[in-house]
């Protein structure tokens, strides 16, 4: 199946038009690749790359202490599916019934097949494998693919790239067995065979592929005990028999599978995609670091995220735009934003503000936008808002702080509230000037003078007998003192006479004398 | 309510028997606001405290207008949609020390509607009072700017216009040699008596001297 | 020593989960420190009172009797009795008060005040208006020249004003001003559990009680020298002037007896006597031996030293009901070892036949009255528990 392609639409005059190809959307059809090591119009060179669980009802369990077995019910009786090691050792098979199992290991752990937790642990596996590559499959129960031919220059090379995904499986304690192949189908004979395969050219295909024993194509086991009552055991047995016939004892199907297979058809796949996550692509054929055009990219990839989202009613609130470079890992750049959204508009515009502190260590060959997880559009996590018009203001205000945030940085911008608290230093704290906080009932004690300037730490004075000095002036005491000593719960106990004083220069400031330790005096306050 | 008594409020707009018909925000100080134009602070515009020291009142001079902006809503700027909207935010850009949140409570201040901005350089605080200002959403904007020229003073100008906030900017006595385009400059000095107001500038006025006012 | 000091509002820990301090550490410390004199008011209560009495006769300290009282409106008063009428008038407000609420707190109003209190002195204590409201005008028109400004100073920053605000409704309103100290424990370190049973009593952790501690730990018994500094050297002489206008001990105190049991003409020891020799005539009809009359003569001697008559006297008539009604009855415990409760009937411990001794009952040394237990038939205690209620009245059992 072929597809006509899509340009990319660029909208500037003078920037130089990359002639690289922009990914479709991936709405329902899986979305073609294109490998830019060679450009061939008709037909397309893909890699597979099948990862083979065999062991997934085992391992998609919680991992325990203790030996573990699966079980499944078959005709009325619990059987043992698959063991874990502990279990093995102790003599435990597949194909015993559990009452027997029981018997050998009285603390034997039995846990019973699920479907469910299979396809999540594929799920979650799939979800993961999305970094290596756009296009995932999940071809079975037990049997994940992977397109990668897009994928190899960008992670540099098939054997690191082969090597990363292995590793990554093994942290995350599954044990697969990998194949490489031209065709889907091949792949993943070639890994059920146990075969640690690569083969990256069609034209040595067949040869693998008439080694490998007839098991490894899941077909039922009835079809497969005629054959072997035929003398037919390896699939170059089957390639040898007339198709006709083949087809006519085995069903059609069957015999497309082995074309499909050898690669003399098409094998169109499903990508998998997390519903709620968006992922695209741009990829080009030249290296590029004209920042202006990177941002194009992202504007474009921005508005497919938009129609994306819009077709789906969602939003989101996180965004990564991943720019993939030759020799160094890949950039990463994280938008947030308070209000969940998908305007290509305010994205664009929050990335703007951030793109111009990224620094890119190589020039860019590929630019990936992912999106976080996304909610319906009504969900706002700003504060509750009662009116259209209060709704259009808290939108404003969180633009603003976004803005500020995205250029300065998250910890510049920040809301003071209230605390009840006797030592003056914690009756404040800083806040989320977005995020749904009151302390708007708390009032402050009357009739006690506090500063509208709060020094970060009080600060020692000098002093003159028993009088405080500030730039050398001698300070005038006016009122208090007022007298805290409490906090004593957390190890952050204060003991202080405070007093409002002036100095010569008519300046009111808050200063207390210490009661702990030295009796010294400390500015901590400015009337402004 | 008469027609004398709806016009004595300060926010009633006058079309044209004025020079200057921008009305102002009264101060919570009457000695000021009589030789303020417009009756008090001049709204959607630049207005510039010089002092030599904090803590002599610069604040304290603000806080009755800043409670108001802060709580009322009838004085709300409204955002570009042409609605009015709840009661503005205040946003501090690079207050020189923190502003202390019992103590504005005090005042009066809803703490639930402001901002603390803490820039790192001149720039980003020029930038950062700017999107604030032109944004709509603050009602007032205080900042702290080692350096201010003529051009960022008119930038500040247009953005407070644009968003229909009150910019306040806290500059040091020597600022009074600099040319400025903001509509309202005073400088506040520490005497025996209280402090003193000096207007040194005001859109149809005249310099005064205000002696302790604070 | 120029100052003088009378500490006039101090709560011990019988204020539940306000003081903090027990009350003899109260008393001890104000003793220590030099002071006239200082008054255990806790809150609604008299629970503190006997434990201080006892303490402060030990370490020579003037001991005043009174308590704290929040009415309804939100006035708080201190309430401190001058003398022993003064003494049962607060305590039968404080009886009122609890019986009107739930068990565990207290009602006051207005109208319970009415009586004067006759025997009193008041101080209120102002909250932070700092000033008596017209609504609470009938307080200074009830207690007229019994009634003072109490002037706490606690560091809280507003000092100076409020003594000269409450300087001012002092000459407003006619009332002299006194200095008290709103005492919660005894010393400042005792802040902590302070703080900690605030907590308890608001029903929060302590990180989470805000304001509702205490900013600081003034609330103690401070020293002469300290409150010299703090207060003005008239409020403080007023406290001496209002503690020396106090005389009332708790030694005053005697119980008294119902006086319904002795019929007209007798007394309690002539009729408890009497009592006693019909007793003896029933129990020995022959004659009473020897060595039981003496033990009597020695028993009624030592209850007519130490005036438990009535006791006996109330004892024997509850259990002369239960057998008019054939309620089965006996007497129990050390009461086993009087004479005069055999002959009575109140026990069936012979004297004659067995060893007894009275001091085992009572003892002059001992200095409590005697405890005389007696079991009634479990299905008819109700008959009983009647009676006494009827005669006695249901406000003076228990």
């Amino acid at each position: 199946m072929s597809r006509a392609w899509k340009s990319p639409v660029i909208a500037r005059d003078t920037a130089p038009t990359p002639t690289g190809k922009q990914q479709s959307l991936p709405f329902a059809e899986p979305a073609p690749l294109v490998t830019p090591l060679s450009v061939t119009p008709t037909a397309v060179r893909r890699l597979w790359f099948c990862i083979w669980l065999p062991n997934l009802p085992l391992e998609a369990c919680r991992s325990s202490d203790e030996a573990l077995a699966i079980v499944e019910e078959q005709h009325g009786i619990h059987r043992v599916l698959q063991t874990d090691r502990k279990a093995a050792a102790a003599g435990v098979m597949p194909g015993q019934s559990a009452n027997a199992a029981l018997a050998l290991l009285p603390v034997l752990q039995l846990e019973e097949r699920s479907p469910v937790r299979e396809q999540q642990a594929l799920e979650k596996l799939a979800t993961w494998l999305e970094r290596f590559s756009s296009f995932v499959s999940i071809a079975g129960k037990d049997v994940l693919l992977l397109e990668i031919a897009g994928s190899l220059r960008l992670f540099g090379g098939l054997p690191k790239l082969r090597q990363e995904i292995s590793k990554g499986l093994g942290k995350q304690g599954f044990s697969a067995a990998l194949a490489i192949a031209p065709t889907p189908l091949a792949a993943t004979w070639l890994a059920r065979a146990g075969r640690r395969a690569c083969i990256r050219d069609e034209d040595n295909l067949g040869p693998a592929l008439r080694k490998l024993p007839l098991a490894c194509m899941g077909w039922p086991a009835g079809q497969g005990e005629s054959l072997a009552g035929m003398g037919i055991t390896t699939i170059g047995d089957c390639l040898r028999l007339p198709r006709e016939g083949f087809a006519k004892r085995f069903g059609v199907e069957r015999l497309l599978e082995l074309d499909r297979a050898l690669g003399h058809l098409p094998d169109p796949r499903d990508s998998w995609r997390a519903p709620e996550r968006f992922c695209a692509d741009f990829e080009m054929t030249e290296e590029q670091s004209d920042r202006d055009l990177l941002l194009n990219i992202c504007r474009e990839l921005l508005t497919s995220h938009e129609q994306f989202l819009l077709a789906r009613q969602l939003a989101t609130q996180r965004l990564c735009f991943s720019f993939f470079h030759l020799k160094s890992a890949a950039t990463e750049l994280y938008l947030g934003s308070a209000l969940a959204d998908r305007s290509a508009a305010r994205w664009f515009d929050l990335l703007s503000i951030r793109f111009e502190a990224v620094r890119l260590p190589e020039p860019v060959i590929a630019v990936r936008l992912r999106s976080g997880l996304s909610q319906a559009l009504q969900a706002e996590t700003a504060r509750l808002c009662f009116s259209g018009a209060k709704q259009k203001r808290r939108y404003s205000i969180a633009q603003l702080a976004e803005r500020l945030v995205a250029r300065i940085g998250g910890q510049s911008v920040n809301a003071v509230g209230m605390v009840a608290e006797h030592r003056p230093e914690y009756a404040w704290n800083i806040q989320n000037p977005l995020s749904d906080w009151s302390s708007s009932t708390l009032t402050m004690k009357e009739g006690v003078r506090r500063p509208l300037w709060m020094l970060p730490e009080p600060t020692l004075l000098t002093a003159d007998g028993a009088y405080p000095l500030h730039r050398g002036c001698r300070l005038t005491l006016l009122e208090g003192p007022e007298r805290l000593e409490t906090g004593w719960w957390d190890d952050q106990a204060i003991s202080r006479d405070y007093y409002t004083a002036v100095n010569g220069a008519g300046i009111r400031l808050w200063v207390f004398r210490s009661r702990q330790r030295s009796p010294d005096w400390y500015l901590h306050g400015i009337f402004g | 309510m008469s027609l004398e008594k709806l016009l004595e409020n300060p926010r009633v707009w006058r079309g044209s028997s004025q020079v200057d018909s921008r009305v102002g925000l009264a101060s919570g100080y009457p000695k000021l606001d009589r030789c303020l134009p417009g009756g008090g602070w001049p709204l959607e515009a630049l207005t510039e405290v010089l002092i030599g020291q904090y803590g002599i009142g610069e604040l304290r001079l603000l806080m009755p207008a800043l409670a108001q902006l802060s709580t009322e809503e009838s004085h709300a700027p409204y955002n570009d949609a042409g609605e009015y909207a709840e009661p503005g935010w205040i946003a501090w850009v690079a207050p020189p020390f923190q502003p202390y949140a019992p103590a504005l409570q005090q005042c009066g201040i809803d703490l639930s509607r402001m901002l603390i901005v803490r820039p790192k350089d001149d720039s980003e605080l020029l930038w950062s009072a700017e999107q604030a200002l032109s944004s709509g959403t603050c009602a007032a904007v205080l900042l702290w700017p080692d350096k201010l020229d003529d051009q960022a003073s008119r930038r500040l100008q247009l953005a407070a216009e644009k968003g229909h906030s009150w910019a306040i900017a806290f500059r040091p006595l020597a600022a009074r040699q600099q040319p400025s385009a903001a509509a309202l400059r005073l400088e506040l000095q520490s005497t025996e008596q209280g402090t003193r107001v000096h207007i040194l500038k005001s859109r149809g006025g005249r310099p005064t001297v205000l002696d302790s006012l604070l | 020593m120029s100052v003088g000091y009378a500490e006039l509002h101090a709560l011990s820990n019988f204020t539940f989960l306000r003081g903090a301090s027990a009350p003899e550490e109260l008393v001890e410390t104000a003793a220590a420190l030099g002071y006239n004199a200082l008054a255990i008011t806790d809150e609604c209560s008299m629970s503190g009172i006997v434990r201080a009495h006892a303490v402060a006769k030990e370490v020579g300290l003037k001991l005043i009797i009174g308590s704290e009282l929040l009415l309804q409106s939100g006035r708080k008063l201190i309430v401190l009795a001058q003398n022993a009428e003064g003494y049962a008038a607060l305590c039968q407000l404080i009886s009122n008060a609890r019986r009107a609420a739930s068990k565990g707190s207290y009602e006051l109003t207005q109208l319970d005040l009415e009586t004067g209190l006759p025997g009193c002195l008041v101080l209120w204590v102002p909250d932070k208006d700092l000033t008596l409201g017209v609504e609470d005008h009938w307080i200074r028109e009830t207690f007229r020249d019994r009634l003072w400004i109490a002037v706490e100073l606690l560091a809280d920053g507003r000092q100076r004003e409020q003594l000269m605000r409450l300087r001012e409704e002092g000459k407003r309103l006619k009332l002299p001003l006194v200095a008290t100290g709103d005492v919660h424990m005894h010393v400042r370190a005792r802040r902590i559990l302070q703080d900690a049973v605030t907590a308890i009593r608001v029903g929060v952790t302590i990180d989470n009680a805000g304001f509702a501690l205490y900013s600081n730990g003034e609330r103690h018994l401070r020293s002469l020298a300290v409150l010299e500094h703090i207060y003005p050297a008239d409020l403080l002489a007023e406290s001496v002037r209002i503690a020396n206008s106090i005389h009332f001990s708790l030694d005053e105190l005697r119980y008294e007896y119902p006086d319904e049991l002795v019929p007209g003409g007798e007394t309690a020891a002539s009729y408890l006597r009497k009592l006693t020799e019909e007793g003896m005539q029933r129990r020995w009809p022959g004659g009473t031996p020897a060595k039981v009359i003496k033990l009597v003569e020695h028993e009624l001697q030592l209850i007519a030293e130490l005036e438990y008559e009535s006791y006996f006297l109330t004892v024997h008539d509850i259990v002369a009901f239960a057998r008019s009604r054939k309620i089965l009855c006996q007497g129990r415990g050390s009461a086993a070892n009087s004479a005069v409760c055999f002959c009575l009937g109140i026990t069936e411990v012979d004297p004659g036949r067995m060893q007894v001794l009275v001091e085992r009952f009572i003892s002059k040394e001992r200095n409590e009255p005697p405890d005389i237990d007696v079991d009634f038939e479990h299905e008819r205690r109700e008959e009983v528990i009647q009676y006494i209620y009827a005669k006695y009245g249901r406000e003076r059992a228990a």
